[in-house]
């Protein structure tokens, strides 16, 4: 199928906002908007377009044990990752969908002359985290030569009092993130790095809010903000 | 094409942004909010209330994970959190067997299908841009598009309820969808 095609794109985005996409048309079009921001956006619109036919259905009050159950599934600093989750998370639409816009913004970042990092003799990766409007937040260097996790904050992230942002090291398959420090909230700085080769062979990296000094049970305890690739050079 | 914005949509995205921030009072107080919503959207789907309660708690536990990806300069926040338990309703009423209690409470819900579809479009209010482009539409096409969207009909299912080639089904909601689309767009 010609996905190119405008009018095709947008009666694709209206049968699955209906509903009525299904099997493998419904998971092809799904692999498709993971990383087209264009088709995510008619999504959107049909949602919206169709929003009333739901304003018509009359609201009914759910059980009260339903409440308990979502909280209890979402609770806890001492929860760890459920199995799976981050095999989930990654295939949830968004992820994808952010790793586009890092990369987008990366080439941006590498075409610059003003912004590109400066040559090392150990720069081996750089990674750029977005946040939800993809607006640049922190940019990442790794320099295996030094061990080192440089970071430059380009634009302030929303925290709220007594929280920090945790970088992690997603190692990939079924293994638990490994954090990696702190990131600064200004200025920049600089993470120490325990297993260069670990690092450029992660899956991705994800950014979770902690309490301050960090997650206290060494694997993240809040919602993940932002997630970013490495990109090796 | 232009946003459905309004106050209380407004205060539902700033409490999607708290709880993107981590904020579990916020997330209780959109949960309050939105759950008879978004419930009665389910129920109407699968028709038995222990799928509907098993739709809704995925729903909020996806709610707070990927809260972050909502972005408010694109659309309506109920829109996004409506999508979000529509397609676990349909994931779910798609998982289940004909022996399953949907059956049963499909089969309830049979004689009435053609009323029901009727009583949604009766329900839109008069006017509205969404009300005015499906009253375009041929009543046939109309109730295609309102079954499907309400009560999660599949084309093989509709085919079967209104006694249409599927074919035809398909056409009709193919070219519903490109009228309302343009219909929708000019108006709005």
């Amino acid at each position: 199928m010609n996905y190119r095609n405008p009018q095709l794109r947008d009666l694709l985005a209206g049968e699955y906002v209906l509903g009525t996409l299904r099997g493998a048309a419904r998971r092809r079009f799904e692999r498709l908007l993971q990383t087209d921001l264009e088709l995510q956006d008619r999504v959107t619109d049909w949602e919206n377009r169709l929003l009333p036919l739901s304003d018509s259905t009359p609201p009914v009050t759910p059980g009260e044990h339903v409440w308990p159950r979502i909280a209890a599934a979402v609770a806890g600093p001492a929860r760890a990752p459920v199995p799976g989750f981050w095999q989930r998370l990654a295939v949830w639409r968004g992820m994808a969908i952010g790793a586009a816009l890092t990369s987008a913004i990366l080439a941006v970042l590498l075409l610059v002359p003003a912004l590109r990092p400066p040559p090392g003799p150990g720069l081996d990766a750089v990674a750029v985290i977005n946040d939800a409007q993809a607006q640049p937040l922190w940019l990442l260097r790794v320099d295996t030569a030094q061990r080192v996790l440089e970071v430059e904050v380009l634009r302030r992230a929303a925290l709220p009092a007594g929280k920090v942002h945790e970088l992690w090291l997603l190692p990939g398959g079924a293994q638990a993130p490994v954090s990696l420090g702190l990131l600064p909230e200004s200025d920049a700085g600089v993470l120490p790095i325990d297993d260069p080769q670990r690092l450029l062979a992660a899956a991705g990296l994800a950014v979770s809010l902690e309490p301050a000094g960090g997650s206290p049970t060494g694997a993240p305890t809040g919602p993940v903000l932002y997630q970013a690739s490495l990109h090796l050079l | 094409m232009e946003k459905r914005v309004n106050d209380s949509d407004r205060t539902l995205a700033s409490l999607l942004e708290a709880c993107a921030l981590g904020d579990r009072k916020a997330f209780e107080t959109l949960y309050r909010k939105t759950a008879p919503r978004l419930y009665g959207v389910q129920l109407r789907i699968l028709g038995v209330p222990a799928l509907a309660e098993e739709a809704l708690q995925e729903t909020f536990i996806q709610v707070w994970r990927h809260a972050t990806e909502y972005r408010s300069n694109r659309g309506a926040a109920l829109a996004w959190l409506t999508g979000i338990a529509r397609f676990r309703a349909l994931d779910i009423r798609r998982g289940q067997r004909p022996s399953d209690p949907l059956e049963t409470a499909e089969a309830q819900r049979a004689l009435g299908e053609s009323e029901s579809a009727a009583a949604v479009f009766d329900s839109l209010t008069r006017g509205d841009t969404l009300q005015r482009c499906l009253e375009r539409l041929s009543a046939p096409a109309r109730q295609c598009v309102i079954l499907a969207f309400c009560e999660g009909y599949t084309h093989d299912e509709l085919s079967r309820r209104l006694a249409t080639p599927i074919g035809t089904v398909k056409s009709w909601i193919r070219r519903s969808l490109q009228r309302l689309k343009l219909c929708i767009d000019e108006l709005s």
